[in-house]
């Protein structure tokens, strides 16, 4: 199984690069955060490459359980982290965040999620359905660095004058600002929209208060009141942080709760 | 709260503040819905929550999302929306009309003035430089003149100011569109056996169901059920398709679904040959349905077939059941009696006619031997006729809601304010920029405007 074995190899690289951002937030040089992004990136490329096999082995898109979807949300939150390290220097983030990776990458590793690549029921048959769990899960990437850069705010804020090198207070919420305005259109796009689509096309109702499609209302909300309270009040820092953190536990939510402990149309798992 | 007003109401409902405590109160509502299981018989409630299910019906938190609150705090929250936003959206209109280059220097008074600059250029050949800088980095441009100044009003992606009120026009077309859904829409379920044809309600035509069957994956789960379906108006045919799951027929408004399918049993049979071993009254061929009692000619024997499993299998923990829906170990459960001698039941299976697993309950029927012989199963399919008018709406909002979020995140809208007057044998530039958004990039494009026309 090729698609295991680099499921592996990207995950060993995620944790290094993790492991090598830990060095730099301790160590401080530049180098060790260079090695790190580029582990990072070579990760990334053999993930990508796994997706690829998986789909063709499966014959569909790798989204349709548990395992597949949580495989790619790892892979789309280091694509995200890549993307803002373009403009943002992340390097002091580096470490927490790719954190969140390796849980989501243990938590795929798990043998309670069957990685079979079993056919597809029915009801899961469409390209509205790679359509709405990629946008959907590449949005709440975002959303998850703007967790971590958030959650690193409220420590920050306090020690004002020992700032960390190219990670001021201003600089985390200025990402997490930046990193909500990406997963907010994507999120709209992927969860509500094409999420309304499929369900039209599928079973003849595009909304039916149904606890995943409220839930991703719900998470939708937190996000349209933390751009509110930012864009119209003028919110920044701790309070701003506050629902950014918020959002995402929604976010997550979602993802895993609705399938664990409601009940619906909806769980796939 | 008393609203004294008109100019009051208003002013509540153009505040943000409403906005915001609304956008709580009907969160809350959301999760509220989801943590009571929503839309259960009666029963339900009064088992899980005792004594509170009075209260949750009598406030309708077993049917939220319906309920005259929810449905109330949704009209205020839209009435805010509308209010908020037509106020912002003309204000914004005002400033947007107001392209006038006459206008720059009131309008850089109360800009921080960000370039303020003197160059030796000749005003001449200096402003039509800039312009044309302006013009290269696809800025419109007006200009004016007063005296010996000249003034230059440049602005780029101007709509992008108008992202959030188009996003909320977006989302009250979708609330439009769901209340449309919600008074005209309908849907019903339609239960066609083959080669059967129903007549859709609230229409002109008729559904036929010319054919029906299920697509198994090797392993023995379902792949796909596939309804072909054709339309009937006044017994000519309109046309035809073959439905599955996630590809529904549209016609003249209406869509069909594949929604399910069943065993029809009233078009299912199932022939048992019965010997007698003792008395030699052999080979009796009985044609039954399910649940259809068979009693033969002196009423001493009744017989019935109660239940059927498609792929008999006994798991491990000996409970019957059925491996998959593909009919690949039928078995039928039979129950009978013999007046006098005692009750029988067991299992028949079409693949092993000779496996007698029959229990009899009274003495002197044991050498009754039954087969089941034959079999053919009719299934039925389940199709969803739905016609929903507002979809189309919710769509327009869709879209709309998305141009609006690409506008307030990625079309920053910029407005740059330039006049350039002479001191002396000199000219004096002085520079505003005016962009919720993205303003070092604006900065920039002044900054290289400027010097690539000589300042």
């Amino acid at each position: 199984m090729i698609e295991s074995a680099l499921f592996l190899i990207s995950f060993v690289l995620y944790i290094s690069a993790g492991l090598l951002y830990l060095v730099h937030l301790f160590g401080k040089k530049d180098q060790t955060a260079r090695v790190g992004y580029g582990t990072a990136a070579g990760g990334l490329i053999l993930h990508t490459v796994g997706l690829i096999f998986r789909t063709v082995e499966s014959g569909h898109a790798p989204l349709s359980n548990m395992y597949e979807s949580l495989s790619f949300f790892g892979w789309s939150a280091v694509l995200a982290f890549l993307v803002i390290s373009r403009k943002y220097d992340l390097r002091k983030a580096g470490f927490y965040f790719m954190l969140i990776v390796i849980a989501l990458m243990a938590l795929a590793s798990s043998p309670l999620m069957s990685r079979d690549a079993a056919p597809l029921i029915p009801a899961l048959q469409s390209y509205w359905l790679w359509l709405h769990v990629s946008v959907t899960i590449l949005g709440e990437a975002f959303f998850a660095l703007a967790f971590i850069t958030s959650l690193m705010y409220l420590p920050a804020e306090k020690k004002q004058t020992k700032t960390a090198a190219g990670m001021t207070p201003e600089k985390l919420d200025a990402v997490s600002y930046k990193c909500v305005a990406i997963g907010f259109p994507l999120f709209t796009l992927g969860g509500l929209i094409f999420g309304m689509i499929w369900a039209y096309r599928a079973w003849g109702r595009y909304w039916s208060w149904d606890p995943k499609e409220t839930w991703s209302l719900i998470t939708w909300f937190v996000f349209a009141l933390y751009l509110h309270t930012r864009l119209v009040w003028g919110w920044r820092g701790k309070r701003s942080a506050w629902i950014a953190i918020l959002g995402f536990l929604s976010a997550l939510f979602t993802y895993f709760g609705v399938n664990y402990l409601l009940s619906g149309l909806h769980s796939y798992t | 709260m008393m609203v004294y007003s008109m100019k009051h109401f208003i002013s509540l409902f153009s505040s943000v503040k409403l906005a915001i405590f609304l956008i709580i109160i009907i969160t809350s509502a959301f999760i509220l819905g989801t943590l009571i299981p929503q839309n259960r018989e009666a029963e339900f409630y009064r088992i899980k929550y005792g004594e509170w299910a009075g209260p949750i019906s009598a406030l309708q938190l077993n049917r939220l999302y319906g309920s005259w609150w929810f449905i109330g705090l949704l009209f205020l929250f839209a009435l805010n929306l509308i209010i908020c936003t037509q106020k912002r959206f003309f204000a914004k209109l005002r400033r947007f009309r107001d392209f006038d280059a006459s206008h720059v220097p009131g309008k850089l008074k109360g800009l921080q003035t960000t370039e303020n600059l003197e160059t030796a250029a000749d005003r001449d050949t200096f402003v039509p430089r800039l312009r044309r800088e302006l013009i290269a980095q696809r800025y419109r441009v007006r200009q004016a003149a007063e005296e010996e100044s000249a003034y230059l009003a440049a602005r780029k992606k101007s709509l992008g100011r108008f992202g959030a009120e188009v996003v909320h026009a977006g989302l009250l077309i979708i609330l439009a569109g769901g209340i449309i859904s919600g008074i005209f829409g309908f849907s019903t379920n339609l239960v066609l056996s083959e080669n059967e044809t129903v007549s859709v309600p609230h229409s002109e035509f008729d559904v036929r169901l010319d054919s029906f069957h299920t697509e198994f994956y090797p392993d023995g789960s379902p792949k796909d059920w596939k309804s072909a379906i054709s339309i009937y108006k006044e017994d000519k045919k309109q046309t035809q398709k073959t439905i599955e799951v996630n590809h529904p027929l549209s016609y003249q408004g209406f869509l069909f679904y594949q929604s399910g399918y069943g065993w029809d049993w009233e078009r299912s049979f199932f022939e048992l040959t019965l010997d007698n071993l003792s008395s030699k009254q052999n080979h009796l061929k009985i044609r039954l349905k399910m649940d259809e009692v068979y009693k033969n000619q002196n009423g001493e024997l009744s017989l019935s077939l109660t239940y059927f499993i498609p792929d008999f299998v006994i798991d491990e923990q000996n409970r019957v059941r059925s491996r998959s829906i593909r009919p690949r170990n039928p078995a039928v459960f039979i129950e009978g009696e013999i007046k006098n001698n005692g009750r029988f039941s067991g299992w028949l299976f079409a693949r092993f006619p000779d496996f007698q697993g029959l229990r009899f309950s009274g003495e002197g029927i044991r050498d009754l031997n039954i087969r089941l012989t034959d079999l053919s199963l009719s299934q039925y399919s389940v199709i969803q006729a739905a016609k929903d008018p507002g979809v189309n709406t919710v769509w327009i909002g869709c879209a709309v809601v998305m141009a609006g979020l690409f506008l307030s995140f990625y079309w920053p809208s910029r407005d740059l304010f330039i006049t350039v007057s002479p001191k002396g044998a000199r000219l004096v530039i002085r520079a505003g920029i005016s962009a919720s958004k993205g303003k070092e990039q604006a900065a920039r494009e002044l900054k290289k405007a400027l010097s690539k026309a000589g300042g």
